[in-house]
């Protein structure tokens, strides 16, 4: 496990999943396909999504079943802060990620961190 | 800035309201976002002068426009949300082409005329922000969810932004949101706000409690240069800061990187911002000191305790003055 990004959280709760890269609303439709393709099977593979945007609250369906949020820009007063904490999930904020491979379906959690600050952890395979 | 004292209600359902004049009874007339600016603004707190457009006229707007039963028969039929998506998009593409009724623009031309000769718009021009029935209540924000157009600079523009402001209603990221909060869009009414426009050095976001952590004794404050768009949007990584508040003491400080700011853009166009780089030596300074941090505290302390529990505040500064844009009661799970 190690620490490959640093943020603001957004909720005192720390969450696990795979990470997975959201950049358009068709991307958040995949992934509420997948989820719904799991609730008919019975199976659960926690997930967190990464996105760029924090404007980006078109993640809304998605976010009941969403473990959280890593987003590389914004603060805890951005809109997807906000509307994450209504999902009871945690979103870490204005990222700074330091991990040179790509983190796309990686494993990942979510912890904070000391005040209102957080970090994003790679956990081993 | 509003005149504070109340006054005549509205004659007619399209007739627009001042903001000083809006009563807490006018909610599902003209929605959250104007309620609560008129209740500030009754508790003696300074907001930006303007009016209300009431949520009828959205409706009767939207009425006008044939493709909207398509829309309706589909959306109470589907659970298939691409599906819904396309039809919205569809009907926000075709409602667009239709003119606002003429009673209900000549009651926003009328509303805008007077807040023309009581607020000199200068080159900055006026806000139109969206102000729903279901919006910044207690348990939905929406936030970010309906559109908002800052430095519209003529009754033309005006005009046009309203409409737009009314149809992100049908916006998909509008609809998912709803969807995702089992709120039926029938049951959300648009209103729209015209303001002056604040051009604020500095802008942010203050949380009157400390959100993350619950702790009621904290207040939490986020910053950045130009106007507030910038944070709320997300475009930006802003100062963060963390107070508490009796007595008051700045616990956390966090440098953002502030790469950006939202300022008026130079040509007369619908969207009238843009994003301008930060110059260096901004972007290594905090965008509050103490003194300024202390003054936002306090306001942010008075308004928790006058309205009565913990708020969400947009305010924005300018020569020397805090003004605030918007308030909300902090909303959880």
């Amino acid at each position: 496990m190690k620490q490959i990004g640093e943020g603001l959280i957004s909720l005192n709760k720390s969450a696990e999943g795979i990470l997975r890269v959201i950049t358009s609303i068709q991307d958040v439709l995949t992934l509420l396909k997948e989820f719904k393709a799991e609730e008919e099977q019975a199976t659960t593979d926690p997930k967190i999504v990464l996105v760029e945007d924090a404007g980006t609250t078109t993640l809304a369906p998605v976010l009941s079943r969403l473990q959280g949020v890593v987003c590389t820009s914004g603060a805890l007063g951005s809109h997807l802060a906000i509307v994450t904490r209504e999902f009871g999930i945690p979103a870490l904020m204005g990222t700074k990620i330091n991990y040179e491979d790509e983190l796309a379906n990686q494993r990942v959690r979510i912890e904070p961190s000391e005040g209102n600050s957080g970090v994003l952890l790679l956990l081993d395979e | 800035m509003a005149p504070r004292q109340q006054g005549p209600q509205p004659q007619n359902r399209f007739q627009v309201t001042f903001l000083h004049q809006l009563t807490p009874e006018q909610i599902e007339t003209c929605g959250g976002k104007a309620t609560n600016l008129a209740r500030l603004n009754q508790l003696g707190f300074t907001i930006p002068n303007g009016f209300a457009i009431p949520t009828e006229c959205f409706k009767t707007f939207v009425a006008t426009c044939q493709q909207l039963e398509a829309f309706d028969n589909l959306h109470q039929n589907t659970d298939d949300i691409e599906t819904l998506i396309h039809s919205a998009t569809d009907f926000q593409t075709a409602a667009s082409e239709y003119e606002i009724p003429t009673e209900i623009a000549n009651e926003i031309i009328a509303g805008f005329k007077q807040l023309v000769t009581q607020q000199d718009p200068g080159p900055t021009g006026y806000a139109v922000r969206s102000s729903a029935t279901a919006e910044d209540t207690k348990k939905f924000s929406f936030a970010g969810q309906a559109d908002s157009f800052l430095c519209v600079r003529d009754q033309t523009h005006v005009l046009d932004a309203v409409k737009r402001t009314w149809l992100s209603l049908y916006s998909p990221r509008a609809l998912l949101y709803l969807q995702s909060k089992d709120i039926n869009i029938n049951q959300v009414q648009m209103g729209v706000i015209v303001q002056e426009m604040i051009l604020g050095e500095v802008s942010g976001v203050m949380f009157t409690t400390n959100v993350v952590t619950n702790d009621p004794e904290q207040l939490i404050i986020d910053s950045s240069w130009g106007l507030g768009e910038s944070i709320v949007a997300g475009k930006v990584n802003p100062d963060s800061f963390i107070i508490q508040k009796q007595p008051i003491e700045i616990i956390e400080r966090r440098m953002g990187d502030k790469a950006v700011y939202s300022a008026p853009h130079p040509q007369d166009r619908p969207e009238c911002t843009l994003l301008k780089e930060t110059p260096p030596e901004k972007r290594e300074m905090f965008s509050l000191d103490d003194e300024q941090l202390v003054k936002l505290t306090n306001l942010g302390i008075e308004i928790e305790q006058k309205i009565g529990y913990p708020q969400d505040i947009e305010w924005t500064y300018k020569d020397g003055e805090f003004i605030v844009l918007q308030t909300r009661p902090i909303t959880t799970s």
